[in-house]
């Protein structure tokens, strides 16, 4: 770190509104671009976009898909699953608990999630979220911990950005600006 | 990648490994008294500019992603969101809720047998919470904290009420349990050169503001003014010795390119968090064979969290829980006292209406993790308005067997992880039904009309090189000069014997600075 930037930066004359060195990806102008995926499999896209919108109803069109697939696409990826503290990379844990949820599905005798009524896709969920899925593979993180990711990311899409507050119907009074969606 | 070509620095007077509140302070008063000063931080550099004010941005700041180094037995406690690896450490989050330890705290085991004792008293210390009181400033109201230790006024008033603290006050009035301004490290009028603060809610993004008093805005920037230099992405792998192992000669790290560096000083410090034991790990000669300064095979023992638990509350009123600070804006210890009578030994406080956004680890969407569908829009807009919730900051009794070992993985560079194997006992599993059973009574009394709890969580990170007046029961003396190696001093919260019950930020500070102005007078250790 250059110690005169921090100098510089750390005094009240530091300007609120300086450019940060962010990304600006913003998830939901990549989905409606259909910008390519770099981590996960359009399968695993498809079952995403259908679980977190029944979990969290407007995270499909918020780009929690391509949200997902950009943090786990970089080298420290900011879900939440990250203070589950889990040993190495995040992704595998990605693919090994939707590979689980689909394996699941089919074993049930079920189409895809999204072919799914809402009925049978509530009952799929409570299933999920109680852990009393069946059959579970246990090479996956447990059932309700991939609930809990799944609502989480799509939480963050759908009401952690300004937008979200907005909708909220709260200020969010930034120190500053985050400029990309969140 | 594996570490290349080995490079030797210029010697300094000191080198710090971690860049966090106590690395910070050590620093700036080295640097301050003359002595050349290198600050070596694994993480990368955060400044100002980065810390942007939302929940998925923030995560950046707390540890984890692919290279958490601090593997877990258990799942039952985490640390990842108490730590963090970048310019100012930890600290560059926290929250600064700064609280001085009760005389109580200090002797755990001669009053209950239990835990350790404190190589020091609360008188020892008192002076050192003044000063950095004086030289931080710290906004409070003495007089309405009633069970505070004895010492100088606060420095600002204290932090306004917000909608939600005053709703969660007649809870605790109705119970009978007195409140207070919440003591932080955080300005409530200009001050110093740091302004006062804005009430957004955003602290745990970092306080790009200055208004909040993290490394980067006080003792980085003494320490930068004063000469000290710091380097990112510089991993300290381990501390080396004299052949006799008696004296510190310095320091091997390698930097963000995978070239080792040897950085000798007269001074070695520990500042690193979890990172401190490991080092000691893996600083193995033939004159430390079991780690640095660990004969004694203490390294490692007694880490510390503090057991949490939050009760949540929606209101018939608006709460305005969006704004304040994320640590909340009043406290009660009235229940602080230890005494077993109580079905649990163990110090607790009420944190008030912490500042609450809807995601992350803290959003109002995670305190009902059942609630999805149709059900959740409607969930979220009336929590949005009418959410607040109370947080208990508890006690972890010292164990031995809550500890930090080398893993069985290694890093790119060929040397050990580290992990962690800790668990709650029966004790604090009785302190957390209690103050459940408590807090649900008083959000109730508060008039909330729904009322609900967390699970037993944790937060902080202690021990784990503690302090001691005893050498072979300790890792190092009150000053934090290990027993075996005179030159090598620990700071920071990992020489905390016992967690007490309130923040540590505070006596991390109060107890570096007592260490560094002995380092000085005795210099060269």
């Amino acid at each position: 770190m250059d110690r005169r930037h921090l100098l510089q930066a750390g005094g009240v004359s530091f300007a609120l509104t300086a450019a940060a060195p962010l990304s600006l990806f913003n998830p939901r102008e990549a989905r409606a671009l259909d910008l390519p995926f770099k981590a996960l499999s359009s399968d695993e896209v498809k079952i995403i976009e259908a679980l977190c919108d029944a979990l969290v109803p407007g995270a499909r069109e918020a780009g929690v898909a391509h949200y997902i697939d950009h943090e786990l696409a970089s080298p420290a990826p900011r879900l939440l699953l990250r203070f589950a503290q889990l040993r190495g990379p995040m992704a595998p844990y990605y693919h090994n608990a939707i590979a689980a949820f689909a394996a699941s599905l089919t074993a049930q005798g079920n189409g895809a999630f999204a072919s799914l009524s809402p009925d049978a896709q509530h009952g799929v969920i409570e299933a999920l979220r109680t852990g009393t899925i069946k059959p579970w593979d246990t090479g996956a993180v447990a059932a309700p911990l991939f609930y809990g990711m799944m609502r989480n990311d799509g939480v963050d899409v759908v009401y952690g950005s300004a937008e979200g507050f907005k909708n909220l119907d709260i200020p969010y009074m930034p120190h500053i600006m985050p400029q990309a969606t969140w | 990648m594996m570490a290349t070509a080995k490079k030797t620095n210029t010697h300094v007077d000191a080198v710090i490994v971690g860049s966090g509140a106590a690395g910070a302070l050590v620093a700036a008063k080295l640097a301050l008294k003359g002595k050349k000063v290198v600050i070596l931080e694994s993480g990368r550099s955060v400044l100002p500019p980065d810390m942007i004010s939302s929940d998925i941005h923030a995560r950046s700041l707390h540890w984890g992603g692919a290279d958490a180094e601090l593997q877990l037995t258990s799942p039952a406690i985490r640390t990842n969101f108490s730590t963090g690896a970048q310019t100012g450490g930890t600290a560059a989050h926290h929250y600064a809720a700064w609280f001085r330890l009760h005389e109580e705290d200090f002797h755990m085991k001669s009053s209950f047998g239990q835990g350790n004792d404190w190589p020091i008293s609360y008188a020892d210390l008192r002076p050192y919470y003044d000063r950095i009181q004086e030289e931080v400033g710290i906004a409070g109201d003495e007089k309405a904290e009633v069970w505070r230790p004895a010492g100088t006024p606060y420095t600002m008033p204290g932090l306004p009420m917000f909608p939600a603290a005053q709703m969660l006050k007649r809870g605790f009035d109705k119970m009978g349990l007195r409140t207070a301004p919440l003591p932080v490290a955080i300005n409530t009028q200009d001050k110093k050169g740091r302004p006062a603060c804005l009430y957004d809610g955003w602290c745990d993004a970092g306080c790009p503001t200055g208004a909040l008093a993290n490394p980067q805005t006080v003792y980085l920037r003494e320490a930068f003014a004063h000469g000290a230099a710091l380097l990112n992405n510089a991993r300290v792998t381990r501390v080396l010795t004299t052949p006799n192992g008696k004296r510190a000669t310095g320091v091997e790290y390698v930097d963000a390119k995978g070239v080792q560096h040897v950085q000798n000083a007269d001074l070695v410090v520990l500042a690193a968090l979890t990172q401190t034991p490991r080092i000691m790990f893996n600083s193995v000669t033939s004159a430390h064979p079991q780690g640095l300064s660990n004969r004694n095979g203490m390294v490692g023992k007694y880490i510390l969290v503090h057991p949490t638990l939050n009760v949540y509350g929606l209101f018939a009123e608006e709460t305005d829980a969006y704004q304040g600070t994320s640590i909340g804006l009043m406290v009660s210890q009235d229940d602080y006292e230890k005494d077993p009578k109580k079905g649990y030994l163990a110090s607790y406080q009420w944190l008030l209406a912490p500042a609450a956004k809807p995601n992350g680890l803290n959003g109002f969407a995670g305190s009902r993790p059942d609630i999805y569908g149709a059900a959740l829009d409607p969930w979220m807009k009336r929590a949005a308005k009418h959410f607040t919730h109370i947080q208990m900051v508890g006690e972890m009794i010292a164990r031995p067997e809550n500890r930090i070992e080398l893993s069985g993985d290694k890093d790119e560079f060929g040397l050990p992880l580290s992990k962690l194997t800790m668990a709650f006992t029966d004790n604090e599993r009785a302190l957390y039904t209690h103050a459940s059973t408590v807090g649900k009574s008083i959000v109730s009394a508060a008039s909330a009309t729904e009322v609900w709890a967390s699970p037993l969580v944790n937060q902080h990170f202690m021990g784990g090189t503690i302090m001691g007046k005893d050498p072979t029961t300790s890792v190092a003396d009150s000053y934090g000069i290990t027993h075996e190696v005179p030159n090598v001093m620990i700071a920071g919260n990992t020489l905390f014997p016992t967690s007490a019950g309130v923040n540590p930020t505070f006596t991390t500070h109060a107890i570096t600075l007592r260490a560094v102005e002995h380092v000085l007078a005795h210099w060269p250790a």
